[in-house]
């Protein structure tokens, strides 16, 4: 048996050992840490399973961890809708400058099957850094068994309607197959005419085109056109100017008229008025006839016939008339006496 | 004597003499009798804890025969531990990755998973039992071989009772070195378990150490339950040793016994220190 010296430092090698790795293993656990921390609070609906003493990362990096999760939804405060929960969040104050004031603070989870944490998106550098106790606004986990929940349900709402109304879909599914055939079989028989009218509607569209085209040229882009429209500007501006005098006049003119039609309202002027007329019309009739009298005279005249008519039309009368007045100009005193 | 070997249990010759005249029980009077062993056996373990403590609070100083007991169940121990907890850690992460491996491929968790299990239950629960059959083993031999040999009888006669003698110092030896030894295991078992996660299923260390996982809580519940063990394997392996019979054979079964019953100790203060600490600390 060893000495009972080599003994006590045999036992106190593995005492020490045990503790050395007790207290090793309590430090790098992070259950003792010195950094200064600063509280900031931050807000979820529900936060899922986060619990007390979850850590707080940024891109990965553990920089504080949850000390509170309080729940205020028994608080009646305002008619606002305040979040349900409220979390106590202890950062490291090294870290402060990364967290900014439009920092996204969400939960998520360590691989696959981890625990929760809530990770903290730093936000841009240009926003303020966020304060010390400052509120934010975290964003929900997404309610995965929500989620199941609700597809659940929709899920037994179509398998229930497929399976209630089985032959409805059948029927309905077979209408639509005998469509689809009857469709297909339609274009196969007609694909040429098809095609034809295809190129043709295209032929046209582009000939429609081209006299769009024109037509804009010719109409629209037309210095006439302009100018028509200029006239037409002034023509109505000029109608609007003179309408309504014209307007005032025919009222007038109208009234008038009106005034007169009252005035030969009664039976004895109309009898008048219906004489007068038929003796104007008598008149017109005796008129007519001595004006074929003299029609009829002056065509005899014209036709050089009777004396007036030889007078007038006959030139030969006419040279001798004016050679004797030459002569009787020449020799007066031939009307005195005879040579 | 001959007579008591002559048959299968061993029994003082007093006790079967009255075994003679009173008749055999049958039927429920076993169950009864059961019954009643059990909770003799319960009061004196019982009995034989308290005056423990007492004796360690109250009894004379011997840092000397402390010490020797601490070399005797820490330092004799240690190798016999670390081979042992090194190839549990070993068969453990690879069960545990082959497994894993079937449900996610993804083992990047595998290393903080194992360090909770380890320090939660496995490191303090599998380092007792193997402590139980090393140390239990051989205290119960010890006393047992004292009792028989009438040494405990001596000390007795000189008013000097035999627990605060043989018990204590084993007893405070052992809740010291078993909490040491179980730290020690634990750590060997993750560093076997780091190099088998790495050759096995390319775990980097530094990925399969991940502490993230474990808690204060866990640590309590770990430490709470190295004190635990500690305390019981001495008490019941104690005795065991105190309460043997019939020679050398008898210590023998008295050894046999302390083994089973430090084994089943250690399971059943597992099964109460965990319910409890899910109840402390949940999660």
């Amino acid at each position: 048996m060893s000495s009972p010296r080599s003994i006590e430092v045999k036992v106190g090698i593995l005492i020490l050992t045990a503790v050395g790795l007790l207290a090793a293993f309590i430090l790098v656990m992070g259950g003792l840490n010195f950094q200064p921390t600063y509280p900031i609070y931050v807000d979820f609906d529900n936060p899922g399973g986060l619990q007390t003493g979850a850590p707080v990362k940024i891109a990965g990096v553990k920089v504080g961890k949850i000390v509170d999760v309080q729940f205020r939804g028994a608080e009646p405060k305002t008619n606002k809708r305040e979040p349900l929960v409220r979390m106590k969040v202890t950062v490291e104050k090294r870290y402060a400058q990364s967290v900014h004031e439009n920092s996204i603070f969400y939960v998520t989870t360590q691989g696959v099957l981890g625990e929760q944490f809530l990770a903290i998106e730093p936000g841009s550098s240009d926003r303020p850094v966020l304060a010390e106790g400052g509120v934010v606004r975290g964003l929900d986990p997404p309610r995965l068994d929500m989620l199941l929940s609700e597809s659940y349900e929709l899920l037994h709402t179509a398998v229930s309607a497929v399976r209630d109304n089985r032959a409805e879909f059948s029927e309905a599914f077979d209408g639509l197959r005998q469509t689809l055939k009857g469709t297909g079989g339609f274009f196969d028989r007609n694909g040429q005419k098809i095609d034809r009218i295809t190129s043709n509607v295209e032929q046209l569209t582009a000939d429609a085109q081209g006299l769009m085209k024109k037509a804009g040229d010719k109409y629209v882009d037309n210095a006439q056109i302009d100018r028509i429209l200029a006239n037409v500007d002034h023509v109505t501006i000029a109608a609007a100017k003179d309408v309504p005098p014209i307007m005032a006049d025919a009222k007038e003119t109208l009234a008038s008229a009106k005034r007169i039609a009252n005035s030969l309202g009664n039976e004895a002027e109309l009898a008048k008025i219906k004489q007068v007329v038929s003796d104007a019309s008598d008149l017109v009739k005796m008129a007519k006839g001595a004006t074929s009298d003299a029609q009829a005279l002056l065509s005899h005249v014209k036709r050089g016939k009777g004396t007036v008519g030889a007078l007038v039309m006959d030139e030969q009368l006419y040279d001798d008339l004016q050679e004797m007045a030459r002569d009787l100009k020449h020799n007066p005193w031939k009307f005195f006496w005879k040579e | 004597m001959a007579r008591t070997v002559a048959s299968p249990t061993i029994v003082p010759p007093a006790q079967s003499e009255l075994r003679a005249l009173a008749p055999e029980p049958t039927g429920v009077a076993i169950l009864g009798a059961r019954a009643i062993e059990l909770a003799r056996v319960g009061h004196e373990l019982y009995s034989v804890f308290v005056r423990t403590l007492y004796y360690c609070a109250r009894g004379r100083r011997e840092p000397g025969a402390i010490l020797q007991q601490m070399y005797e169940i820490g330092n004799r121990s240690v190798f016999f531990l670390t081979v042992v907890m090194g190839f549990i850690g070993m068969i453990l992460v690879f069960q545990a990755g082959l497994q894993a491996k079937r449900v996610v491929p993804d083992l990047t968790l595998l290393g903080a998973t194992y360090l909770e299990l380890l320090i939660r239950d496995l490191a303090a629960s599998i380092g007792a039992l193997m402590l139980a059959t090393r140390v239990g083993a051989g205290i119960a031999a010890e006393i047992g071989s004292m009792v028989v040999t009438e040494q405990v009888d001596a000390l007795r006669m000189t008013a000097a009772d035999p627990i605060d003698y043989l018990v204590k110092p084993r007893f405070i030896a052992s809740v010291l070195m078993t909490t040491c030894l179980i730290i020690w295991s634990a750590a060997v078992a993750f560093g076997s378990g780091m190099i088998t996660a790495y050759t096995a299923f390319d775990v980097q260390p530094r990925t399969f150490m991940n502490m993230s996982l474990v808690d204060a809580g866990d640590l309590t519940i770990g430490l709470a339950k190295c004190v635990a063990y500690g305390a019981a394997i001495p008490v019941v392996s104690a005795h065991s040793g105190l309460s043997t019979f019939g020679g050398s054979e008898g210590v023998g079964w008295a050894t046999t016994r302390a083994v089973v019953n430090s084994s089943l100790a250690v399971i059943m203060l597992n099964m109460f220190i965990s319910a409890a600490g899910f109840l402390v600390f949940p999660g």
